[in-house]
């Protein structure tokens, strides 16, 4: 009977451990779901993406539960869920995040970066409608795209970006820049 | 003055308020009075309101029901798994088990000989430290050549001729008929109680007699068994112990 017993509250202790496991992870799934249309550019491959993700953390709970800072831990996941993915689609063996920086230290000879005068600054604005901005966000590298979303969409602070994307927080600012100038650059290229 | 591709340069830093304050106000300098920079700086800016504007437009947003399927899909997914997993590691186990009880039935067979081993009940005396001889019987219906005769005799007790050998083996034909083979058996202080083992085997078959021996003080010897051997029961190399 003893033997049944214990065997009855581990089963009981369980079934509390997968409810705290759901509550903790809840209130990031539509933040995570809105990164992951971003990383992949369309629902059902985000959709796919965050099922992936939460049924490996489903055997991660007591780690998921243990970690103090979710929100960033659960994008960093995600993160590199996405990165493992894209490379095996991809098939290529660089490095993920050493893509679409090839042009780091001469962002200030992108040609866009001096293109402002051929357009009033009031066809730009006009122009810039969130599905416009959106499409040439997909035109950006997928590093670029991807600092860019967490951050000036998503709002994720640089120092959170540090723990996500593992770079140091000097870095992650010039590439901000950058990304936010090739994004100008791309959509002036849209006016013409 | 600060050049345009300069400010372009720092432009984020200097919107965002990152940069000392004399750098800050050279930039604002710089900005105030060039209306290229005026114009990147308003185009930069939209785009960062814009991006920002996606985040709150409530797009790409998911419902709470797709939300909580996600969570039972997943949920179910990883049970179905860890119940694979359970049920491997049953098979594994299953697996192992058996082979160890068939490795350990196979071992019993490897070790039980493929002949019967016909053991005399009654305990022969042998007197210490003397030499007595005993005979054995092997019954064969036929002529059997080359069979291999062993003898594996206890501690302290060895054949007479054969000082220190406690397994002699030799290979020669069985008659048919009855077949007589004499031990000498010789004993030492050291001869405890224990067996004699006399072994035949040949193409086909074998055959071995098990004889518990005990040393005895002041013992008369061995008292002669005489067998009876009726023409019936003769078989293949079937042992007995005569005297």
């Amino acid at each position: 009977m003893a033997n049944i017993t214990h065997f009855w509250a581990r089963f009981r202790q369980g079934q509390q451990k997968a409810g705290a496991f759901e509550n903790a992870v809840r209130p990031h799934i539509r933040p995570l779901y809105r990164l992951a249309v971003h990383y992949c550019g369309n629902h059902h491959e985000a959709e796919e993406l965050l099922q992936e993700l939460l049924y490996r953390l489903y055997s991660r709970q007591q780690e998921v539960l243990a970690v103090e800072k979710l929100r960033p831990w659960l994008a960093r996941v995600l993160y590199n869920l996405f990165v493992d993915r894209f490379r095996r689609e991809q098939l290529r063996p660089a490095s993920f995040s050493e893509m679409g920086w090839e042009d780091e230290g001469a962002a200030e000879n992108d040609l866009a970066s001096l293109q402002t005068e051929e357009l009033p600054e009031r066809d730009f604005e006009q122009r810039l409608t969130r599905e416009h901005l959106e499409s040439c966000l997909q035109r950006l590298p997928p590093p670029q795209r991807l600092l860019l979303v967490m951050h000036d969409v998503e709002e994720y602070t640089l120092q959170e970006l540090e723990i996500i994307l593992e770079t140091p927080l000097g870095t992650l600012k010039s590439r901000l820049h950058r990304a936010r100038e090739r994004l100008r650059g791309i959509l002036l290229e849209e006016e013409k | 003055m600060l050049e345009c591709r300069h400010f372009r340069a720092h432009w984020s830093r200097f919107r965002f308020k990152e940069l000392e304050e004399a750098e800050g106000l050279r930039m604002r300098r710089h900005l105030e009075s060039c209306r290229r920079c005026q114009k990147y700086s308003q185009q930069m800016q939209a785009i960062v309101d814009c991006l920002k504007g996606m985040g709150k437009a409530g797009q790409n947003e998911l419902e709470s029901v797709r939300v909580e399927r996600l969570l039972e899909n997943a949920c179910q997914r990883h049970r179905i798994a860890a119940r694979g997993r359970q049920a491997m590691a049953a098979t594994l186990l299953a697996g192992f088990i058996g082979g160890a009880l068939f490795w350990a039935a196979l071992d019993e067979v490897k070790h039980e000989p493929a002949y019967p081993i016909i053991s005399h009940t009654q305990t022969i005396s042998l007197p210490i430290a003397g030499v007595k001889n005993i005979s054995l019987a092997i019954d064969s219906d036929r002529v059997l050549q080359e069979v291999t005769f062993t003898i594996e005799l206890p501690e302290g007790v060895e054949l007479d001729g054969y000082p220190g050998q406690r397994q002699l083996s030799w290979q020669g034909p069985l008659h048919a008929g009855l077949n007589r083979l004499t031990l000498p058996l010789l004993t030492n202080h050291q001869a405890h109680e224990g067996v004699l083992k006399a072994r035949i085997e040949y193409a086909g078959g074998g055959r071995e007699l098990v004889l518990p021996l005990r040393p005895s003080e002041g013992s008369a010897g061995l008292r002669a068994t005489q067998e009876i051997l009726s023409e019936d029961n003769i078989q293949a190399g079937t042992w007995r112990y005569l005297s």
